[in-house]
């Protein structure tokens, strides 16, 4: 077997080589093992019959035809445990999947997600001051740590977040003196006896209910939301300002980020991210439109206008363009799990920080330098406002992140080695293994390899997530949610 | 769908419109940037102006574009003398690249001059200052336009050439293209062309 036709993520013998980790999975090849069409606007109607929404997954494998937008994943996140997966959707919906739990009849079905809930959680409105719609698309969705039996998220779209408290239910009251059992009023009259009502088991249902709703506190776009590590606060943030929240009260935030010019003519940068370290509860960062991180420091100042650190890589000479600076804007930024290490994604890079070290990127890897050439193109349709995110694996060794042609990257930082891999319904049936996907950047195009002018820029991965201890992965395809995890034997 | 709408590239050079960027300072190669950063000042006008959506604009895409527009301004600026036969030229490229009728009904013409002095409105300005109020360079932009060619609203009256909502004929290129040959052309003078870049036009034309 010729050693070059392998991927450079296959050992030269040719079975694949592990992606170091130290979550003890092994095997490096990925396999598909769920493919989910989140449920469209019709068939939601259909399912609020049913009382078992665990039945209800069978149904998402159909095959839907047709895609409206309002499916399109806008937001995947899985909760602190990995034991739920939560959507959100341009529709403003948020569907939550759970883990099929371990059970000895049926191990292979270990670490497949089923339906658990959906709710409508944000509806359009409309600016009447502005005569402007707001989109109901949930723009991040963030989990609160589990507390009591119950789960809580955030959820927010351009202008509101909510909290919402997703709970099970399995028992039920019965036997109540003043309504009879299909909960019609008796008449007092016909009452003769008292008794005490008894709760007994009902089929499971998961009942999801708005407990906070912060409105009215951002003039412009929320891209970010974070919850605080003493789990009291979280902040939310938007184009120009970034506010420090209480989840306990919804009619004040504290404004902690300000960077609205006085003249809005002298606007020339935006916030384009912002994220809370994982343990420190006085320290954020956020992210601009010229490619710079702050982290600040709450305990400086009431406003923290002025950062703590600075974080920007100076523009290499040779690769300057028209387009230097909007292909330095960076699109996500996301903390290790450790904390010690920042993660930025702009258009053509993903790069790891070192928070001390300010003055440039510990690592810097290439997602699609060939569209490096195709830049105007890229401006002319829009695709070079893109915003994709990154995400780290649990033990902050392996980083992945999206692009086109529906393909998603993964680099590891130990070895070096990177992937591609592709989400997509026509190469991927339940537990195939992944293959490797390569794009032939010019001269001869080898066999399975896609030329760059074959990319299609309408299939962009936008949004992954990834388990926070084990290899498992979920990939937004548009309307489709693929999870992927690693092979074991 | 890359380049979709484009015109293909003329230039000889291998790296043409997308390719690296070159120094304004090389020499052949400026006609090469020149064109460059003209198109990308057009797409980004276009951009700024011709978009009425429903929702509010990202307001990180706004600032970008006007970024954009900003350092070529800037650029243009610090060239010096700015030729008004390039500056008229180059509106004529914007207008021709324009969208047709039935885009953005009521969406201003890029051509306007009172468009120009305004930023977009979700950047809240009341004034009409904007990012193009130098007096010079408006002057210099929107002097000696015949625009009923490239006139493109269905609403004016039928005073204009039967070729008012045809596609630009090759000629209308060509005029176009002149200040782009070699040559500096003074605005009165009628517009010479090489003869070989006139072969090549035709070429490139004939070839897509």
């Amino acid at each position: 077997m010729e050693r070059e036709r392998l991927g450079p993520w296959c050992s030269p013998t040719g079975s694949p080589a592990p992606l170091s980790c130290e979550t003890g999975c092994g095997e490096g090849s990925w396999i598909l093992v769920y493919r989910l069409l989140v449920p469209t606007q019709v068939s939601l109607l259909s399912m609020e019959e049913d009382i078992d929404t665990r039945k209800i997954n069978n149904s998402f494998l159909r095959d839907h035809s047709y895609a409206t937008e309002a499916d399109i994943i806008s937001t995947v996140e899985f909760n602190h445990t990995g034991e739920l997966l939560a959507t959100g959707d341009k529709g403003g919906r948020v569907v939550i999947f759970q883990r099929e739990q371990e059970s000895k009849n049926q191990v292979h079905r270990r670490g497949e997600y089923n339906v658990y809930s959906t709710f409508q959680s944000h509806e359009p409105e409309f600016d009447y001051l502005k005569s402007l719609e707001i989109e109901e698309k949930i723009n991040k969705i963030r989990w609160l740590p589990q507390q009591n039996a119950a789960y809580f998220l955030l959820s927010t779209n351009d202008k509101t977040v909510k909290l919402w408290k997703v709970s099970e239910r399995d028992k039920r009251p019965e036997g109540y003196n003043l309504k009879d059992e299909e909960g019609r009023l008796r008449d007092p009259a016909t009452i003769t006896t008292l008794r005490v009502p008894v709760l007994r088991p009902m089929d499971l249902m998961v009942e999801a209910t708005p407990r906070r709703v912060f409105a009215n506190a951002h003039t412009y776009h929320i891209n970010s939301i974070s919850v605080n590590s003493d789990y009291e606060t979280y902040m939310s943030a938007d184009d120009l300002r970034i506010n420090l929240w209480n989840f306990e009260i919804t009619n004040q935030s504290f404004n902690i980020v300000d960077i609205k010019p006085a003249n809005m003519e002298e606007l020339t940068e935006v916030i384009t991210a912002a994220e809370f370290h994982p343990h420190h509860c006085n320290t954020f960062v956020y992210s601009s439109s010229k490619g710079t991180i702050r982290l600040c420091d709450m305990r400086a100042s009431a406003l923290c206008d002025r950062h703590t650190k600075f974080f920007e890589e100076p523009e290499d000479p040779s690769n300057r363009s028209f387009f230097s600076e909007i292909i330095s804007s960076i699109s996500d930024v996301k903390f290790s799990h450790s904390g010690r290490y920042i993660m930025t994604r702009d258009y053509l890079t993903v790069k790891v920080w070192d928070l001390n070290m300010e003055n440039r990127p510990i690592e810097t890897y290439q997602v699609h330098d060939y569209l490096r050439s195709k830049l105007c193109s890229l401006y002319e349709n829009d695709c070079i406002f893109d915003k994709f995110e990154c995400v780290w694996n649990g033990s902050d060794s392996v980083i992945m992140t999206g692009s086109y042609n529906n393909f998603f990257r993964m680099f590891d930082r130990n070895t070096k080695r990177d992937v591609t891999l592709e989400a997509s319904r026509e190469n991927s049936k339940p537990r195939a293994i992944l293959k490797p996907r390569k794009v032939c950047v010019g001269g001869k195009r080898r066999k399975d390899e896609i030329s760059v002018d074959s990319l299609d820029f309408s299939k962009k991965i936008l949004h992954t997530a990834w388990h926070p201890s084990e290899n498992i992965i979920a990939v937004a395809a548009t309307n489709n949610l693929y999870i992927f995890q690693d092979k074991v034997n | 769908m890359l380049g979709k709408g484009e015109k293909r590239k003329f230039d000889e050079h291998e790296d043409g419109l997308e390719g690296k960027i070159l120094s304004p300072s090389d020499g052949p190669s400026k006609v090469s940037y020149t064109l460059q950063r003209q198109t990308i000042f057009n797409i980004s006008l276009m951009k700024l102006y011709n978009h009425r959506p429903l929702t509010e604009p990202s307001l990180q895409k706004t600032v970008l574009i006007n970024n954009m527009l900003r350092r070529i301004q800037e650029e243009l600026k610090q060239e010096g003398s700015l030729r008004p036969v390039f500056a008229s030229a180059a509106a004529a490229a914007a207008a021709a690249a324009a969208s047709p009728p039935s885009g953005a009904p009521g969406g201003p013409k890029p051509e306007d001059p009172k468009l120009m002095d305004s930023l977009p409105g979700n950047f809240e300005i009341t004034t009409s200052t904007g990012f193009l109020t130098d007096l010079t360079l408006d002057d210099i932009l929107f002097a000696d336009i015949d625009t009923s060619m490239y006139d493109f609203d269905p609403c004016t009256s039928a005073s204009g050439t039967a070729s008012k909502v045809a596609p630009v004929s090759a000629d209308d290129l060509l005029k176009t293209l002149a200040p782009y040959s070699s040559q500096p052309v003074a605005p009165s003078q009628p517009f010479k062309m090489d003869l070989t870049e006139l072969d090549h036009i035709m070429e490139v034309l004939v070839g897509s």
